[in-house]
């Protein structure tokens, strides 16, 4: 490094100083929202770096409003939505997207369903149709639904092969007994033989409607926005039900241990409870946990991987959800090294954490990697959309901003409460192992090319969570 | 003689990002012993004549930086994404990385035993091991063919003297510096011309490497770790290398064969959409296209009791599309596709960086979208009919078929 540049690194702002974080501001002062008349919930977001426009439509219904019985429901009708609605037939809109040169596709959680088609700036207004058409209606064929039902069986059975996938299943049903985040997104195999037309009818005509729905415009928009969307949706009906609170996670009793045995390879899934996203702690334990998990010499990374050698890698995540949720802490170890070990080693740094707060050293390198990580991952228009989309669907559009302007005012003596609080697995926690159906050790072989980037420099192979502990569910 | 180092800067995006990639010429195409490269381009960042790991690490985690030394098939090299007021500190870590490593032994021990971790974790995942199988299958001897891990014995016999050794020859191959993001153009010229100006004149003639065979065997059944009821089922042949021009049409070919929108394009339509036969099917024609052939591969998870029914529905669609070819709206939607899509390639400065860098150590020009756009423009469906009778060849098609023990 240049003299020059260590200066200019020494003249960095540290942590107090992060502030104002420009670029979300930025992204937020951008957005015009607005309420049609039948409640739909519209923001236009203008972000002219390609000549892209991302539509983005959130339901606030997710695996959480599955009926009794009819679990998986909401991911079902996630999949009905491409399968035929007033004017467009089985497979039109995936055909009719690819002569556009657009993309779409659509994932449920369990606090709400998201559909997304980017098209190139001169031809976007055909999502406006088609997203108004299956919002009025779908045809919901019964043969239709029968061939569908079959997709996603054959989808969970590809979850259940897959290591990580079938090991947070498992996590997750223990560290939330009773409440939605405990459940399957995709439902079980009884509860979709069990769901037909009619209960995907219901759900539809319950939840899917303009007042339960947010509609995110965003990229190169060009005028006329709100004039067009009025057009689509505006003669649509708006009603629908509030959602009903469901009773807050009971917690786990104590550390609850849970073992399957697979494959070759020993993992293991911590999952701890996290407050709800709107909860003043949340941007507290993010710190937390970046100190534990983020970057090369964050406290697990260095214990468990680069200086340990324990572990092939680790990653600490935090859920963002409605109602009180999970954080986790996930790896795999490397052959050779004893499972418990690892464990050992890993529940001795959160005790560590928990007992001695982080520096201020620390804590302003947290802060810096979870802020560079936020723009990375807001970099492109439908992530900008989904951000907005997803604020205004479940909490409020400055939901953002307050939580990392609070993120980033954070000094490291306000941390200690936290730690006391989250840090503490004895109390109450889940922690699942995956371990080798065999000691035997398997004949190395080859395996396939390209490496992919992460804060910690390699991948652990397969990092649970597509959307963190509870999962969601994608066509 | 070619360029020993060239550079490409541009300014690009909204965001406050700069992306900075430094590629050598090498890789585990030209390594002595399986497995080298891998460690010899993660070893970048476990040590430099200035710093040790913990600094390395430590001091660009201070500034938020994700900061990666790695291998791939063709290079070694450094990637750095960073926040934009960083960018002078992301090329001079680049720099110092790629130029002056250290290559400590005791990190190499350490990397060894990371890599066979690695290598067994993917390899307890079933479509990884089926799509290990296939790759060995379709290329060996080729590099393509085995592992970026290589095994335990051949990790075994690379030393830190052998990683320095591929290391020097890389930096005698030469490479390519690209910078993107918003930056200023002229200031990140000049500082790039101080710190790799060492690496001036040609650069030297790449040795050849074994050309790929692929095993005998057409058709290969392979044992996976599952305890779900699923079959994965890969099935293809080698095509043409990166820089070949029929690699537009081929292009074409994907997306009508499955790799467009949604569930859009002829093998999803069939079985996933009308015979329900898997949840996941996925089309290439020339992936892992470098300076050698990549392939043609078709892909379906199913159960396995129907996996013999998806593989005659590949068999099927490939041979009509070899036999009748296109209709004339399949052909303008899957060309229309491209076009449309082209924009989503070109959103941000990491993009960028990695578009202008596979053009410049290819020598393509598909880092300008007026090219892409007049390339694929100028393509008619005689000439997509004509590669896909050039390149798709059903009665030669390999077969993977993983299954669970």
């Amino acid at each position: 490094m240049s003299k020059g540049a260590a200066r200019e690194a020494a003249a960095a702002p540290r942590s107090g100083e992060l502030r104002p974080a420009g670029e979300l501001r930025r992204i937020l002062d951008g957005a015009r929202v607005e309420r049609l008349a039948n409640g739909l919930l519209v923001a236009t977001l203008a972000a002219g770096q390609a000549p892209l426009v991302t539509t983005a439509l959130i339901y606030r219904a997710g695996t959480r409003d599955d009926e009794a019985g009819h679990g998986g429901t909401a991911h079902f009708l996630e999949h009905m939505m491409f399968k035929g609605s007033p004017r467009y037939g089985p497979g039109e809109i995936d055909l009719l997207t690819r002569a556009l040169g657009g993309s779409n596709n659509a994932f449920t959680s369990h606090d709400m369903t998201l559909y997304y088609f980017t098209f190139a700036a001169d031809r976007w207004q055909q999502a406006l149709e088609i997203e108004s058409d299956r919002m009025a209606g779908l045809t919901l064929d019964a043969e239709a639904v029968r061939h569908e039902r079959q997709v996603i069986l054959e989808e969970i059975a590809m979850y259940e092969g897959e290591p990580w996938d079938a090991l947070e299943q498992r996590v997750s049903a223990a560290a939330f007994p009773g409440h939605p985040y405990g459940r399957p997104v995709l439902g079980t195999r009884e509860q979709l033989l069990a769901t037909g037309a009619e209960a995907l009818a219901a759900f539809h005509q319950r939840l899917y409607r303009p007042a339960n729905a947010v509609l995110v415009v965003a990229g190169d928009v060009g005028g006329g926005v709100t004039e067009q969307v009025e057009a689509a949706f505006g003669g649509l009906d708006g009603e629908a039900p509030r959602r009903a609170p469901s009773p807050p996670p009971a917690a786990p009793n104590g550390l609850v241990r849970l073992e399957r045995r697979a494959g070759e390879v020993a993992r293991m899934l911590l999952s701890l409870p996290a407050p709800a996203a709107t909860a003043d702690d949340h941007p507290l334990l993010r710190l937390l946990v970046a100190v534990l998990g983020a970057g090369r010499s964050s406290r697990l990374h260095r214990a468990l991987v680069d200086e340990g050698q324990l572990c092939v890698g680790v990653s600490a995540d935090l859920n963002e959800s409605v109602d009180p949720g999970g954080w986790t802490v996930a790896f795999e170890v490397i052959p050779g090294i004893e499972p418990r070990r690892a464990e050992e080693t890993a529940l001795a740094e959160i005790e560590r954490l928990r007992r001695q707060p982080p520096s201020a050293e620390e804590v302003a390198r947290a802060q810096k990697i979870v802020l560079a990580d936020w723009i990375f991952d807001h970099e492109r228009v439908y992530q900008q959309a989904f951000l907005v989309g997803t604020a205004l669907a479940l909490f409020d559009v400055e939901h953002p901003w307050r939580y990392l302007d609070r993120l980033l005012s954070v000094r490291a003596d306000d941390l200690a409460a936290a730690a006391e609080r989250y840090l503490s697995p004895e109390r109450a926690g889940v922690l699942g192992w995956s371990l080798p159906v065999s000691e035997e050790p398997s004949p190395p072989a080859p395996l396939p090319e390209g490496e992919g980037s992460s804060r910690s420099g390699i991948e652990p192979p397969s990092p649970p969570g597509r959307g963190g502990l509870g999962g969601e569910g994608s066509r | 003689m070619a360029a020993r180092f060239t550079t490409r800067v541009k300014r690009v995006g909204e965001a406050p990002i700069v992306a900075v990639r430094l590629w050598l010429r090498g890789g585990a195409r030209l390594e002595d012993v399986p497995g080298q490269a891998l460690l010899t381009g993660r070893l970048l960042a476990e040590g430099t004549r200035r710093r040790d790991w913990r600094e390395i690490a430590r001091e660009s985690d201070d500034r938020g930086m994700l900061l990666q030394s790695l291998a791939t098939y063709e290079s070694i090299g450094v990637t750095v994404d960073a926040l934009a007021e960083d960018w002078r500190l992301a090329l001079d870590w680049a720099a110092e990385l790629a130029l002056e490593p250290s290559f400590p032994e005791d990190r190499l021990d350490w990397l060894r035993r990371q890599a066979l971790g690695e290598l067994e974790s993917l390899l307890d995942q079933p479509e990884v091991r089926a799509g290990r199988a296939f790759l060995e299958q379709l290329y060996t001897p080729h590099p393509y063919g085995r592992a970026l891990q290589g095994d335990a014995e051949s990790l075994g016999a690379v030393d830190a003297d052998a990683c320095a050794g591929l290391h020097r020859r890389a930096l005698e191959w030469g490479g390519l510096l690209v910078v993107a993001g918003r930056i200023d153009e002229a200031a990140v010229e000049s500082r790039a011309a101080e710190l790799f100006g060492s690496l001036a004149g040609s650069a030297a003639e790449l040795p050849p490497v074994d050309a790929p065979r692929g095993l005998a065997e057409a058709h290969r059944e392979v044992e996976i770790p599952d305890d779900a009821d699923q079959a994965h089922l890969y099935a293809g042949h080698l095509t043409v290398p990166r820089r070949h021009p029929d690699t537009v049409a081929l292009a074409v070919l994907a997306v009508v064969l499955g790799a467009g929108a949604g569930m859009s394009g002829r093998l999803p339509e069939r079985i996933r959409e009308r015979e329900g036969l898997a949840y996941h099917v996925d089309a290439a024609t020339y992936v892992g296209a470098g300076l050698d052939a990549g392939r043609l591969v078709t892909y379906a998870a199913t159960s396995t009791d129907t996996a013999e029914a998806a593989e005659l529905a590949i068999r099927e669609e490939l041979t009509r599309l070899v036999d009748d070819g296109l209709d004339q709206a399949e052909f303008e939607e899957a060309r229309s596709y491209l076009i449309g899509r082209d924009p989503f390639r070109r959103e941000t400065a990491r993009q960028w960086a990695d578009i202008l860098a596979e053009a410049e150590f290819y020598g393509l020009e598909t880092d300008r979208p007026e090219w892409v756009t007049e390339r694929l423009g100028a393509l008619e469906r005689a000439d997509v009919e004509a590669a896909a009778r050039r390149w798709i060849r059903p009665s030669e098609l390999r077969v993977t078929v993983g299954r669970p023990r």
